[in-house]
């Protein structure tokens, strides 16, 4: 018995002498024994309220891919807000993004597909909004179509086994589901019936297609939430949004595929928070 | 064997999970509000503990914050608490306008004086009047004992109050873009400098906040080309005006357009993504 407290305090010691962190709650990890995953459809995931900083900066409107770890987003050299000059930025998620396009027009919604090859762009025209889709050959984009979809406002991009699909924003708080099929983007889906309530803004799409985070607008009492709603196939309604209880963030949300991570933008910074 | 006495000795701090002592060196000299070089703040922020809180402040010489936060049923509150601590809802005073988009809530210099912002709005929730009311902590509970009568319109945005080197307490309120700073004797509102619009800094303003006992001002100014920013001025003294403005490019314009610095000038607050967060200074 004393031979093992004796091991016991020199093991401690070990720690001590040397210098070694104690092991801790770390929050921004699944734990092992309980790896992070999706709630069953019907159930809102949970996240909590300490928000994890990530070093990038100078950058908004975050979308990623989960196969590749990288992000792309509308990066501003003199600061965000400062709109006049700007480029879509490109690179690993958790680091400084560096320059994929530039054009003397101000880009906006710059949306990744999931598998991270193709990119989609938009910029004003005068009054026309031009859309733009880029795939990545080796290092560079190369534009590849123009106006795959009617407008730029799309919210981010889902994929699945008929392709990737996106919800957009059609004008006058309405908006619909589109999907790209045999390499053309049409409407498929009835997401419009079920949200009676708002317009959303900042829609996220989850990589499945089956869950949605926006924020929105509760015209009873005037108070603008972050809503969560979710459907078990993407031929089916979404449910009635509720109101979810993460950041408000100023900008697009993207959440990771294991619904592990809720990345979230604010104080002109991407956090994240955890499941 | 007396090596064994140290290997145990040091398994106590870590089996009772004591701090280790820090290296040599002390403490970290203290912040101070220099004027030999630009204001600048690091990029990574840190978070108080209290969520869905905003328009935080702290009293000018007493160990006091004040925020607005997020109550039952989404309901703004008056919350208080020490500096960079907990904030828990403040007995006395309560609010039901759920559209007000900023209450600014500010300690006197002593924490003993409480002024929020009111407004009355219509039926379609559109303010038609505002007015700040004065509560004052009797040391059991908070008051109601009036109304500011410097702050009135609709348009009105009033600072932090500082507790300035002669002793007076001392705000700046923003009305119609221009800055009318006011100090106070202890009974009477007295107005000091007064700023047209555009004199110091861009002429649209959003907010103005003291710090550094009145000698330091923060602006929140939009720019000519519509972006806002912050701005940053000092003075030696209370009895000149402040100059032009520069730019702090390191601070975020948070929705609540409160950035609220230390007196020291070591933090700036601000909130976003319903959290308050710190900055420290570089």
């Amino acid at each position: 018995m004393i031979r093992w407290l004796l091991l016991l305090t020199l093991a401690c010691a070990c720690n001590q002498v040397h210098g070694l962190d104690q092991t801790g709650l770390i929050y921004d990890t699944p734990p092992i024994d309980a790896p992070w995953a999706c709630p069953a459809i019907g159930t809102m995931p949970t996240f909590s309220r300490q928000l994890h900083q990530l070093p990038g900066r100078g950058c908004r409107q975050y979308t990623f891919s989960p196969k590749t770890k990288r992000a792309v987003a509308l990066c501003y050299p003199n600061g965000v807000g400062a709109n006049k000059e700007s480029f879509v930025g490109e690179g690993p998620l958790d680091d400084e993004l560096t320059p994929a396009l530039s054009s003397p027009e101000p880009f906006e919604n710059p949306r990744l597909t999931p598998d991270g090859q193709r990119l989609y762009v938009s910029h004003q025209q005068g009054t026309t909004v031009v859309t733009e889709q880029y795939t990545r050959v080796n290092d560079t984009w190369v534009l590849t179509k123009t106006n795959p979809f009617p407008n730029g406002y799309i919210s981010t991009i889902a994929t699945g086994p008929g392709g990737d699909r996106a919800l957009m924003y059609t004008g006058g708080g309405l908006w619909e589901e589109w999907a790209e099929i045999a390499g053309t983007w049409m409407v498929v889906g009835p997401f419009d019936a079920d949200f009676p309530l708002i317009a959303p803004v900042h829609t996220s799409l989850s990589l499945d297609g089956l869950r949605v985070i926006f924020e929105g607008l509760d015209y009873n009492d005037g108070r603008v939430s972050m809503y969560y709603s979710d459907r078990s196939a993407v031929d089916q309604r979404f449910r009635t949004p509720v109101v979810i209880d993460v950041p408000k963030s100023q900008d697009l949300v993207a959440m990771t595929e294991d619904c592990g991570k809720l990345y979230v933008f604010g104080l002109e910074r991407l956090f994240y928070v955890s499941q | 064997m007396r090596w064994g006495w140290l290997v145990v000795l040091c398994a106590c701090n870590q089996i009772l999970d004591l701090h280790e002592t820090s290296g040599p060196g002390g403490p970290d000299a203290a912040y101070a509000c220099r004027t030999d070089r630009p204001l600048r703040f690091a990029a990574t922020l840190q978070q108080l503990p209290s969520p869905d809180c905003a328009e935080y402040s702290e009293a000018a010489t007493a160990d006091a914050a004040v925020a607005t936060c997020q109550g039952a049923a989404g309901v703004t509150e008056i919350w208080t608490g020490t500096r960079d601590g907990a904030l828990m809802p403040l007995r006395g005073i309560t609010t039901s306008f759920r559209y007000q988009p900023n209450y600014t809530p500010r300690l006197a210099s002593d924490a003993t004086r409480l002024y929020v912002r009111i407004d009355t709005v219509d039926i379609n929730f559109m303010p038609i009047a505002t007015r700040y009311d004065e509560y004052r902590n009797g040391g059991t509970g908070w008051t109601l004992v009036g109304t500011l009568g410097l702050a009135n319109q609709l348009d009105d945005w009033l600072s932090n109050i500082a507790r300035d080197p002669t002793d007076r307490d001392r705000v700046v309120l923003l009305r119609a873009n221009t800055l009318q700073e006011w100090s106070y004797d202890g009974a009477t509102w007295t107005p000091d400098h007064m700023y047209a619009a555009g004199a110091i800094s861009p002429p649209t303003l959003r907010s103005v906040m003291f710090a550094a006992n009145g000698l330091h001002i923060l602006v929140i100014a939009v720019g000519a080309d519509g972006v806002p920013q912050v701005l940053w001025g000092k003075r030696d003294s209370v009895s000149e005006p402040f100059g032009t403005l520069a730019e702090v490019p390191d601070l975020p314009v948070p929705d609540d357009n409160t950035v609220f610095m230390s007196n020291d000038c070591g933090r700036a607050y601000f909130s976003g993504l319903g959290a308050t967060f710190y900055t420290h200074q570089l």
